[in-house]
């Protein structure tokens, strides 16, 4: 048991910080680029994500383990995950229109960019790969999540510190903001030693 | 047929995936760590992208509206598991190495994105060619990018190193190379010289592993794009047509009107979005003015280009330092009445300042009714001098002195 | 040929589609919020750019108002006397005659008519203007210094900053009143859009100190409002400033002014 759950802070910590889901394994670029602008938008978003992360893998895992398994017919997987995501997410749209308003406007907006976000999908197939169980799959697609948030977020600030700095011209827009990530990839990197 | 040589040319050229359009960024970082990698992914996405055209466009008359983009995915979805199980199968180092990332083709917005604006409305065979244009320009700018940081990050090129090919590393062998042209031991001081430090500096390079590793990817992505800007400038100077370059996703993620990327499975209702969003047209003019820039806004008009804009024209417009100012000395005692009723001093200095605008004014007024001039009997000096030594020229206590005598001298108060 | 396996998985499929079409088919309607449904026919006939010059948040936020009966079926501004119409027709209310607005700045201090005191580099924000050293670079300190910090807020692209100093383009301008709110002068003011002569200052120094900033500035010397006959102008701290419930765009304060700073429209 104790072991059990010393494993299960050894990877929430390695998804988040040490192979952080954007910084070390690209996925979920898309958005981490474009809503990183102002700290709150990055703060709703991670907080979609995090929301849609952790359902997802939870939904995802469980029709692994008890439909596509047994059948033996593993190798429809992306299908479904995809479906089910997909479904998911627009489940998670109209329910928090009708029940929790408040948290709607903040995320809303977001919801329907996190469908084709690549890190959902990324988390899904590699609990698969990675053969973990129920549990453990979840807690990996929590932490995956928060390590998105923290990235997206820190990105938010430096780059509201740098809006009005004197950029070059070639620079300004995308190109910085890549270099900042890239540095912060690099200070991610400095995780490797905690495990 | 010529269509369809057309829409490879675009593919490949005009609009290329990563180059001008900026879409898939995900794997593109994730797996250019080395050219085989590049290239590998690259033709399994051509793949992919033709199969799933071709198909979405066969069925395009068949799926209903509604539930057309779950239905493009589950298309989608379907080849790339089919690529998978090949890979699988037939080249398994590839697999090995792409790991996860050929399943992530599937969320490729180049995929769903060229399915919805290009493959369900066109037909087959135009179709087809378009997914395997974009699929080659796809691979090629993976090749590329795949290239340069296996080069830099590894000193390999598609897995040979120096040694493989030449029995020796490459940092060597450029330094025998030098050794050939600039010989070490010559006479001229110069020529060792730049030997030694071609030699230190330059030619026993290591490589530099940042580049296969994640920041490095960054950094390629960074300079990639920010040649893409360089490019786009020019082009706007030349008023060629730059709309397309970085318009796949224009990273504006709050005001996304991408089709792909960003739609709800079955299209509900509007969606509550709290920035501004296109208007419906109206009968009038005047709401038709805030759809136009909500369009714009949605579509370049992003707070980059904005403050860009603004750095320019406030900075530019008044840093009079290089204006130059047409100086003309006056006579005293121009009561013209109009905007030169100030009594002014011989001072040619302290006149500038009241007159600066005055002064077009009255050149205008020269060039119109010349004789009026001589007739007053004004002598003007045309000096010209920086607006910043003029400033600089006046003290507060001539200025004040000034200000005492127009109290007198104001008629009209 | 695994007959048996080809037909699972193409079961499996077609039922996690179904079960998914129809879960979502149970949301849809389960979850479907009873609004009003005039509310989405007022949403559909404002203009919806959620610029906020209503004083709600978003269009949507004016809609639910006006149903709710909080808001008058013209409080859009940008949408002007159509949308007033339409809105009206649906709430069965009749719209007031909306007067349509623009905005004007009070100033047209460019580059020509006024200089700089000294070379400023720094960050170009209106905002900031109160950290500025005597109040801004340009002679005039009461004047637009033209930073830009109104071209950047306005979300119809109706105002810019030329040769130094902002302007209006009256077409463009939807009245939404967000420059009005960033402009820390206070130099931008709501005008009627029929409006013909516009004091173009906003000035309150002396004649001479105005005519030492700028050569076109106000200097209050009462030749306008001695001139107006429908008492329409009024001068107070150096500054004329002109009524447009009474102005009938005569043109002759105009024509008076000794500084030409009442522009002409």
């Amino acid at each position: 048991m104790n072991n059990y759950i010393v494993q299960l802070i050894v990877i929430a910590l390695g998804s988040s910080l040490i192979s952080n889901v954007v910084l070390s394994q690209f996925l979920g670029l898309c958005p981490f680029l474009g809503v990183s602008k102002r700290v709150k938008t990055a703060a709703g978003m991670g907080g979609a994500v995090i929301f849609v992360i952790t359902l997802a893998s939870l939904v995802a895992g469980l029709l692994y383990e008890f439909v596509l398994e047994p059948l033996g017919i593993t190798f429809l997987k992306t299908i479904v995950f995809i479906l089910v995501i997909a479904a998911l997410v627009q489940f998670v749209e109209l329910f928090l229109k009708k029940y929790l308003k408040s948290l709607y406007k903040a995320l809303g907006v977001f919801l329907p960019l996190i469908t084709t976000n690549c890190a959902v999908l990324g988390v899904a197939i590699n609990n698969v790969n990675l053969e973990y169980d129920l549990l453990t799959g979840v807690v990996n697609g929590f932490a995956t999540s928060v390590g998105f948030a923290i990235a997206i977020i820190i990105l938010a600030g430096i780059r509201e510190k740098i809006e009005f700095n004197d950029i070059p011209k070639p620079f300004q827009g995308m190109p910085i903001v890549l270099v900042t990530a890239g540095l912060m990839a690099i200070a991610f990197c400095g995780f490797a030693g905690l495990i | 047929m010529k269509q369809c040589l057309e829409r490879l040319y675009n593919g490949i050229i005009k609009e290329n995936p990563t180059f001008v359009l900026m879409l898939g960024m995900c794997p593109t970082l994730a797996v250019t760590t080395s050219a085989i990698n590049g290239l590998g992914m690259g033709l399994s996405t051509m793949v992919v992208l033709a199969l799933s055209n071709l198909m979405i466009s066969a069925l395009r008359k068949i799926i209903p509206d509604k539930v057309r983009i779950p239905a493009y995915i589950v298309i989608i979805a379907t080849f790339v598991t089919l690529v998978e199980l090949l890979l699988h199968a037939y080249v398994p180092v590839l697999h090995e190495s792409l790991g996860i990332y050929i399943s992530l083709i599937v969320v490729n917005c180049i995929i769903l994105g060229r399915a919805e604006s290009y493959a369900s409305k066109n037909k087959m065979m135009p179709s087809l060619f378009d997914g395997i244009g974009m699929g080659l320009g796809f691979t090629i700018a993976l090749t590329i990018i795949g290239l340069v940081r296996e080069f830099l990050g590894a000193g390999t090129v598609f897995g040979f190193s120096g040694p493989d090919l030449y029995g020796a590393p490459l940092p060597e062998l450029l330094i025998g190379l030098i050794n050939r042209w600039l010989d070490p031991n010559s006479l001229s001081e110069s020529v060792r010289f730049w030997n030694r430090v071609l030699t230190d500096e330059i030619a026993s390079f290591g490589p530099m592993s940042i580049m296969i590793m994640a920041p490095g990817a960054f950094f390629i992505l960074a300079i990639l794009t920010s040649v893409q800007n360089v490019v786009k400038e020019k082009g706007k100077k030349n008023g060629k047509d730059v709309s397309k370059i970085q318009s796949g996703c224009n990273s504006d993620c709050m005001n996304c009107k991408d089709s792909g990327c960003s739609k709800s499975l079955t299209e509900t209702e509007e969606k509550e979005s709290l920035q501004p969003v296109a208007a419906e047209p109206e009968d009038t003019v005047k709401v038709s003015g805030s759809k136009d820039a909500a369009d714009k806004e949605a579509k370049e008009h992003c707070d980059n280009e904005a403050i860009e804009q603004c750095d320019n024209e406030a900075g530019e417009h008044c840093d009079n330092e290089e204006k130059e100012v047409n100086v003309e000395v006056k006579e005293p005692a121009d009561t013209d009445g109009d905007n030169e009723a100030i009594a002014t001093d011989a001072d040619a200095e302290i006149t500038v300042h009241i007159d600066n605008a005055g002064k077009k004014e009255n050149t205008t007024k020269e060039e119109q009714t010349g004789k009026k001039d001589k007739a007053e009997g004004t002598d003007k000096k045309k000096h010209k001098k920086t607006l910043l030594e003029v400033t600089q020229e006046i003290d507060i206590v001539e200025l004040e002195e000034l200000l005492g005598e127009e109290e007198e001298g104001n008629a009209d108060e | 040929m695994n007959y048996i396996g080809i037909l699972t998985a193409v079961a499996v499929v077609a039922a996690v589609g179904l079960f998914i079409g129809i879960f979502l088919g149970i949301a849809s309607v389960a979850f479907q919020i009873n609004t009003d449904e005039r509310e989405e026919k007022v949403l559909a006939a404002l203009p919806g750019n959620n610029c906020g010059g209503c004083g709600y948040p978003g269009c949507s936020g004016l809609a639910a108002a006006i149903v709710k009966g909080d808001a008058p079926v013209n409080a859009c501004p940008v949408g002007g006397e159509t949308v007033a119409k339409a809105v009206g027709t649906i709430m069965g209310v009749e719209a007031d005659a909306t007067k349509r607005m623009v905005a004007f700045v009070k100033c047209r201090g460019d580059c020509e008519h006024t200089h700089m005191d000294y070379n400023y580099t720094g960050l170009y924000d209106c905002q900031m203007l109160n950290f500025v050293p005597n109040q801004g670079p340009k002679s005039c300190n009461y004047g637009c210094q033209g930073f830009g910090s109104c071209e950047r807020v306005c979300p119809f692209d109706a105002i810019h900053v030329v040769d130094g100093v902002a302007v209006v383009d009256k077409e463009k301008c939807k009245a939404c009143g967000k420059c009005l709110a960033v402009c820390p002068r206070a130099l931008i003011e709501m005008v009627p859009y029929n409006a013909k002569y516009l004091v173009a200052c906003s000035s309150k120094e002396k004649g001479p100190a105005t005519m030492q900033s700028c050569t076109i500035g106000c200097i209050g010397c009462g030749l306008c409002k001695k001139n107006c006959e429908a008492s329409a102008v009024t001068v107070d701290n150096f500054l004329a400033i002109i009524d447009y419930d009474k102005c009938v765009s005569c043109g002759v304060c105009a024509e008076k002014c000794p500084k030409k700073c009442i522009v002409e429209k």
